[in-house]
């Protein structure tokens, strides 16, 4: 009665590998656009403490100082909230965390930590192409169901122990900054949340004349180059805001 | 000579405690098994009764997971509770092709379908194990009941008959000697 036949098990256990794990409800409804007077971006939640945050790019915040207001895209309109930002001691960790007070999204289990990720995993980035809708209306009081990018790890530049750097493999836009960067952690068999993401790296390509195309050799026309994106997703490893938020809760502890 | 009065009475002694005799072996020997008989039925019944409630539990169980299926299915079909975010849910399209996505909880998750059975079945057996050792402690109490009862008639019994029969014997020897 208490034992599974191994029968049963393999066939549950074949199907396991044969099933993909895709972003659950518990990523999806956590992400938000965010709009500040400096840029329009994207943003998610995490709970520190049992307590709820608003995580985005600190370049996302720009100005924005330590409290002041800022717009979420909730139920189908833009809600202006009031908040208190926190960063990492770090200035050149493109993270900040936004206290609003309040609960914004659903609070279903999603662990802000990196541990677990392996080198070459696939991961998903969420966010907010700028200006392009999202793929369905979330339900009323919810934001919108972000769009949903994929890629692998590349690299994880731990060099710096208080600015860990994720670097992925795909093709990321504007408008995805302040999105958070997820995989599928086997052993919790859940997702969780690696880090932020601060943009892209781009890189120069030469502008050719058309007869040069085909030539691999061939230098830029008159030294003009353009500008395209090299398909490096750049983030930031979740941790240093969690850090920081316990850091400033150890500071100001009733708040 | 013995007085009519002396013979009438001894008379009716001696028939009452040869009756009386009689009754106790009676119950000794049958009345017992009588007992007995009755232990054994109630022990059956009981036993009827356990896997009666066993069946009836499982039912329960059962009903309880088909519900939660249901609701499950009715929730990653439509309707009113897709109207909230549900967790662990994906959002994928309808095989008809057409609409939105939907928010379904993959019911086909191994993982999870592994986990619910686990957690079903365990629980299952727990009560089902609780409720056993439950009703087995109570026939085990009975059936002590019943075995110290029979114990205490048996040796009732067993002294009636200890001063019976040399009394029994006592009158029917004085009826005999005066005889001779």
């Amino acid at each position: 009665m208490k034992r599974v036949s191994p029968t049963v098990l393999a066939f549950f256990l074949a199907g396991a590998v044969a099933s993909a794990e895709v972003p659950t409800s518990n990523v999806l409804y956590r992400v938000l656009r965010l709009r500040t007077t400096a840029v329009t971006g994207s943003a998610f939640t995490i709970e520190v403490d049992g307590k709820q945050y608003l995580i985005t790019a600190r370049h996302n915040l720009k100005d924005f100082g330590s409290d002041g207001e800022i717009d979420l895209w909730l139920g189908g309109r833009w809600s202006r909230m009031r908040a208190h930002a926190i960063y990492p001691a770090r200035e050149d960790v493109d993270i900040a965390a936004l206290d609003l007070g309040r609960t914004v999204t659903v609070t279903y289990a999603l662990e802000p930590t990196s541990a677990g990720l392996t080198l070459g995993q696939q991961v998903y980035f969420l966010g907010y192409p700028a200006g392009t809708p999202g793929s369905l209306p979330a339900p009323a009081g919810f934001g919108e169901i972000p769009f949903l990018k994929s890629g692998v790890i590349s690299a994880i530049d731990t060099r710096d122990p208080q600015a860990n750097i994720l670097y992925l493999d795909g093709q990321n836009n504007p408008g995805f900054s302040g999105g958070p960067i997820v995989f599928w952690h086997a052993r919790s068999r859940r997702f969780r949340i690696a880090g932020v993401v601060r943009g892209y790296r781009n890189e120069a390509l030469p502008v050719l004349k058309k007869k040069n195309l085909g030539d691999p050799l061939a230098g830029a026309y008159n030294d003009l180059y353009t500008r395209a994106n090299s398909g490096i997703v750049v983030g930031f490893d979740i941790r240093h805001i969690v850090d920081a938020i316990r850091a400033a809760k150890r500071s100001v502890p009733a708040r | 000579m013995q007085k009519p009065a002396e013979k009438t009475w001894k008379m009716a002694a001696t028939v009452v405690a040869l009756t009386a005799l009689v009754m106790a072996f009676y119950v000794q020997i049958f009345g017992l098994r009588s007992r007995q008989e009755e232990a054994r039925v109630a022990a059956a019944r009981l036993e009827d009764a356990l896997a009666e409630s066993r069946t009836k539990l499982k039912a329960e169980i059962l009903a309880e997971l088909r519900a939660d299926l249901s609701k499950r299915q009715s929730m990653a079909q439509g309707g009113e509770e897709d109207q909230q975010p549900i967790p662990d849910a994906v959002l994928r399209r309808g095989e008809d092709e057409s609409g939105a996505f939907e928010q379904v909880v993959d019911s086909r998750s191994p993982e999870r379908s592994l986990v619910r059975l686990n957690q079903s079945l365990r629980s299952l057996s727990t009560q089902m194990e609780e409720s056993d050792r439950a009703r087995r402690g109570n026939l085990e109490e009975l059936r002590l009941a019943v075995r110290s009862e029979l114990d205490a008639s048996r040796r009732t019994t067993g002294l009636i008959l200890v001063i019976l029969i040399p009394l029994v014997v006592d009158l029917l020897y004085s009826f005999w000697r005066r005889e001779t």
